[in-house]
């Protein structure tokens, strides 16, 4: 029973965030609007958190901000995940110079430090990359750009992995058996390999969202990563560490948050991997 | 390790940071904004011409890979530029902040290995049991909760409730008290994110020692249950483990990083965050690259250190 109240809870959160509109319409109050005589209230009937420093709902401003940090996670881990298997199945199928040098570029990004690449890569312009103004300052502009960022540095865990898996099966009979029927290598990897390692990419791209709400809530929590007012469980820290002094109350409800659903996450993927791992079977 | 194959280590760091710095420095050529537009924006005198005259001045209007030469050259030749923010050389104005660093994560990692080691290998010695259990229950909170709102919380609690310790660090005070007191919440919210991942570690690598032969052997031959442990187990469990801690050491940077913003430690974290914040893009490069080197450095001693611990490495198959 206690195995799936992660999966539960996660689900009821995901509901929960994404019916942050139906909420807010029904008990009519708009998240956005700041009226500073409503500064710093304490929770109510009226405001189930209180308000922040600006006299905005908090309890509507964290399920925006969930839908944007587990929007963001699941992303980014999507994207992280095909990069990862792509990069990981070719590295293992081909073998030799192409998997050499695959694998150095993987060896290289791993070694460096993420945090302040990533705050360098967060401060680019868009609008030197050549993407127009008007994108580049669209309301949810932060949103993919720090999904493509964070994905851009997370896939290396799972081309490993995928490298792994790959160089094993490439050997299996059933593999030998499709290229002596003359079936095409791409097809090969992606009707008889990708089937096959696709249990463990999973699990790996589980764990994975639980460390990209991470990486987004620093981000964000620095101020590099989603601009407000699009809130995001992380930004939403920034202003709460002002008020530290007199407003504690405001910074434990969105750590809370983050560190729920990436316990979530991390609790559903270890939980996955035990399945999976052959060396647990023997006592079972 | 031989000589020869340190040299080829070392040869190989040497190329990646140089690949390193072209691709930050072209990064950095992205940022918003160049040093004439901050001029600008400092001196409302400034015209037009000006600043064509400055940019052909700096040679800013021409291309990247000539402005990239100019750059390695002089850098190579020791002369990395000045931060505009500090209006200093880099260097001078990173080495006190690396020290910094240096000292805040060495007494964390001193402190989390001390409070690893114990916690790791009794859990994997009491393996499925009720101890374990909960060790495990600890680590998997300890990776889930964002390091700097451990700090937040610490905050919180020890300085805005009970008042006991100050909320910042506090390094130039002439006071060794003072000093020490701020090093406390740093230093203990670094231990305490970075411990559950350690304790993983550790007692999985354990856990595969303990499951080798040589430890049946050692018990059949009537070994005591700690010599098993320290001397056979934990011997065999090290070299993994110090691979897996220097590949943390990116990540452990980073954590470094957000935890020295929240108490305005005066480390290369801050620096950076300040760099990017303030435009000094030359501080930015500079930073990272001096981090990136650090990092390599010390893969290539995990190296090195992996080949002192594995007999089986060193001796090249000659034994």
């Amino acid at each position: 029973m206690i195995r799936h109240l992660p999966l539960a809870v996660i689900l009821l959160l995901t509901a929960l965030c994404f019916s942050a509109g139906w909420i807010e319409s029904l008990r009519g109050i708009d998240s956005n609007d700041a009226d500073l005589s409503l500064r710093f209230l304490s929770p109510s009937t009226a405001y189930w958190l209180g308000t922040d420093e600006l006299g905005r709902d908090v309890f509507l401003r964290l399920l925006y901000g969930g839908q944007v940090s587990l929007g963001v996670a699941l992303l980014a881990a999507l994207a992280a995940g095909t990069i990862g298997t792509m990069i990981g199945m070719t590295a293992g199928y081909s073998g030799g110079r192409t998997d050499a040098l695959l694998m150095r570029l993987t060896d290289l990004l791993i070694a460096l430090p993420a945090l302040p690449l990533l705050i360098i890569l967060a401060a680019l312009d868009l609008e030197k990359l050549g993407i127009t103004a008007e994108a580049a300052h669209a309301k949810y502009a932060s949103l993919y750009k720090i999904a493509a960022l964070i994905a851009l540095l997370s896939w290396t865990t799972l081309a490993r992995l995928a490298r792994a898996r790959t160089m094993v099966l490439r050997q299996s009979d059933f593999v030998r058996a499709a290229r002596a029927l003359g079936v095409s290598h791409p097809r090969i990897l992606m009707r008889h390999i990708l089937p096959n390692i696709l249990s463990t990419i999973s699990v790996a791209v589980t764990l994975a969202v639980g460390h990209i709400i991470l990486m987004e809530s620093v981000l964000s929590f620095l101020g590099l990563g989603i601009q407000p007012p699009l809130p995001s469980w992380g930004n939403m820290l920034t202003h709460a560490e002002d008020h530290i002094w007199d407003n504690t109350r405001l910074m434990v409800y969105p750590g809370m948050l983050i560190f729920t659903a990436v316990l979530c996450f991390n609790f559903m993927g270890d939980h996955l991997q035990d399945k999976l791992d052959p060396r647990n079977l023997e006592r079972k | 390790m031989t000589a020869e194959a340190l040299l080829y280590r070392m040869a190989q760091a040497l190329v990646t940071l140089l690949v390193l710095s072209f691709l930050v420095y072209t990064l950095i050529g992205l940022m918003p904004g160049d040093p004439v537009d901050l001029m600008i924006a400092g001196n409302p005198h400034m015209t037009a011409e000006d600043a064509a005259r400055l940019r052909d001045l700096y040679g800013l209007d021409r291309p990247l890979l000539a402005r990239y030469g100019t750059w390695l050259a002089s850098a190579l030749s020791g002369d990395l530029g000045y931060s505009r923010l500090y209006g200093l050389p880099v260097l001078d104005v990173i080495f006190p902040r690396l020290l910094n660093t240096l000292m805040l994560m060495g007494v964390a990692l001193g402190l989390t290995v001390a409070l690893a080691v114990p916690l790791g290998v009794f859990a994997a010695v009491r393996k499925g049991r009720l101890t374990d259990k909960m060790i495990g229950v600890f680590c998997l909170a300890g990776i889930s909760l964002p390091a700097f709102w451990l700090g937040l919380l610490l905050i919180a609690l020890f300085s805005v409730t009970l008042g006991w310790l100050p909320a910042g660090a506090v390094l130039d005070s002439p006071d060794v008290k003072t000093r020490l007191l701020s090093m406390v919440l740093p230093v203990l919210t670094l231990t305490l994110a970075g411990l559950a991942i350690y304790i993983r570690h550790l007692r999985s690598a354990m856990i595969d020692a303990l499951r080798a032969d040589h430890i049946r052997t050692a018990r059949a031959k009537g070994c005591s249950e700690p010599r098993v442990i320290w001397y056979h187990a934990f011997r065999a469990a090290l070299p993994p483990l110090v691979t897996l801690f220097m590949l943390d050491l990116g990540t452990l940077v980073g954590g470094a990083m957000t935890v020295e913003t929240v108490f305005a430690w005066p480390g290369m974290g801050k620096l950076m965050f300040d760099a990017v914040m303030g435009n000094d893009y030359n501080l930015a490069l500079c930073g990272f690259l001096v981090l990136a080197g650090c990092v390599l450095i010390a893969n290539m001693l995990a190296d090195m250190l992996y080949g002192l611990l594995d007999a089986r490495i060193t001796s090249g198959g000659k034994a």
